[in-house]
């Protein structure tokens, strides 16, 4: 039952992200799904998170033009290097921790995918990859404060409302 | 050691799955849960776009107090006929008339056509694509042209699946068309797509006289592409001393951001 629940949450947010917010300007910015599974590493653990990673990145890739598993490789990627940075050097779980991760997290996600689209379109897997030019690295600006802030907002909201997210938080550490 | 085994197994399994489940794409074998995929979340993916639209012509209308003052006059100006149209029309009476603009288009022509509506946008705002509700099953194929109103052209089709297509729009870094103006000697060029936000004709010849406005039109070279859909107006020509051609900037004559019912031309 839990989940079929996180399964119809993690569907609606791809909908959300594939049709609400990149109709919006900034908005455009959120990586929803991103956000759904760092925040999965604290509530349900690595090996969870990696699951609905593997989900939400397989939807996502449904509604690309870049080759399909893109995005789950990208998503998964950053999602490791995410949890062996917050097992390794970001142990403290402060705000500031929380920004480095989820900065870490886009950055590692959006280079990931830089990387596949070109090898795949330097194969000629593909005819499509990630052009970088100005705007692309204003953008990625953009994604990473807009990811940052709804994070926080998240993270506060979720400390507010429920203590057992909280003791979740901690006990996954 | 006793710790490495199940980490070990836990990614020879979920490494496994991963490439399983891409495999089996490749394959073509998820394709019945795909399509099932698609078609359970169609309307409710078309009606999020719609509203995603909604809140953003919202506000685009009030992002600058200048705009928001001209906006002030202007409804003003209109007001006592939009009582009147408000009573009268609704969103499928909306619907209703852009589809009758394309249908007229597409008549005129003797095009064959398929209306369709937008559902998706690509998520990653680094490539321009619009995901549209129909596909192979209505007879959609890579390279079909995408119209909006009386043969605007926004994009061509770039990926098909069962009951869903992708289309690639004009302003995209990837999109590379071949293009004329309508001036007197029907300068010829190819337009591509600049960074998602508007485009340049380039390979226009040194001699050419080109203008401002001037309407930048299909030149019919490629296969599927009809000739005089329209692309957009030239904004600005940048002419180099030393080089063999000059660029024009292109903007669309509609906005590529709003778009919600489309026709694709089955040339």
């Amino acid at each position: 039952m839990k989940n079929f629940f996180i399964f119809l949450i993690l569907t609606l947010l791809v909908v959300l992200q594939t049709s609400f917010l990149p109709s919006i300007n900034y908005l455009d910015n959120i990586n929803l799904i991103l956000i759904l599974i760092f925040s999965f590493i604290f509530i349900l653990g690595i090996k969870k998170a990696l699951w609905w990673g593997l989900v939400g990145g397989l939807m996502l890739d449904l509604y690309s033009i870049l080759n399909f598993g893109v995005i789950t490789i990208a998503l998964i990627s950053s999602l490791v290097l995410t949890y062996f940075l917050f097992k390794n050097f970001f142990i403290n779980r402060s705000f500031s921790s929380l920004i480095i991760l989820i900065t870490t997290a886009t950055l590692f996600y959006n280079l990931i995918l830089i990387i596949l689209s070109k090898i795949l379109k330097f194969i000629n897997l593909n005819t499509y990859d990630i052009i970088l030019t100005f705007q692309y690295f204003y953008s990625l600006i953009e994604k990473i404060i807009f990811n940052i802030l709804l994070i926080l907002i998240i993270f506060f909201i979720g400390n507010y409302l429920s203590r057992k997210l909280r003791f979740n938080f901690k006990s996954s550490l | 050691m006793k710790i490495l085994i199940p980490k070990f197994k836990f990614i020879i399994i979920f490494g496994a799955s991963l490439a399983l489940l891409i495999f089996f794409h490749y394959l073509g074998a998820l394709k019945p849960l795909e399509n099932l995929f698609f078609k359970i979340l169609e309307p409710l993916q078309s009606q999020t776009t719609i509203v995603g639209n909604r809140i953003q012509d919202y506000f685009y209308r009030f992002s600058s107090v200048q705009e928001l003052q001209e906006e002030n006059q202007e409804l003003k100006d209109r007001v006592n006929n939009l009582i009147v149209e408000n009573i009268r029309l609704n969103s499928i009476l909306e619907e209703n008339k852009i589809l009758e603009e394309q249908l007229e288009f597409v008549k005129e022509n003797n095009f064959d056509y398929l209306p369709t509506r937008v559902i998706g946008k690509n998520f990653d705002n680094s490539l321009r694509v619009l995901i549209l509700n129909k596909g192979q099953n209505n007879g959609v194929k890579i390279g079909f042209p995408v119209i909006v109103g009386r043969g605007i052209l926004v994009g061509q089709i770039v990926e098909v699946q069962n009951n869903i297509s992708k289309a690639l729009l004009l302003t995209d870094s990837h999109s590379v068309v071949g293009a004329k103006i309508q001036n007197k000697t029907q300068t010829s060029g190819i337009v591509v797509g600049e960074h998602g936000l508007t485009m340049k004709m380039e390979l226009i010849p040194q001699n050419e006289e080109v203008r401002k406005n001037d309407l930048v039109i299909t030149s019919g070279l490629e296969e599927y592409l009809p000739e005089n859909l329209v692309i957009g107006e030239v904004e600005k020509v940048t002419i180099k001393t030393g080089e063999l051609f000059q660029v024009a900037i292109i903007q669309p004559t509609v906005s590529l951001d709003h778009l919600e019912i489309l026709t694709i031309l089955k040339f």
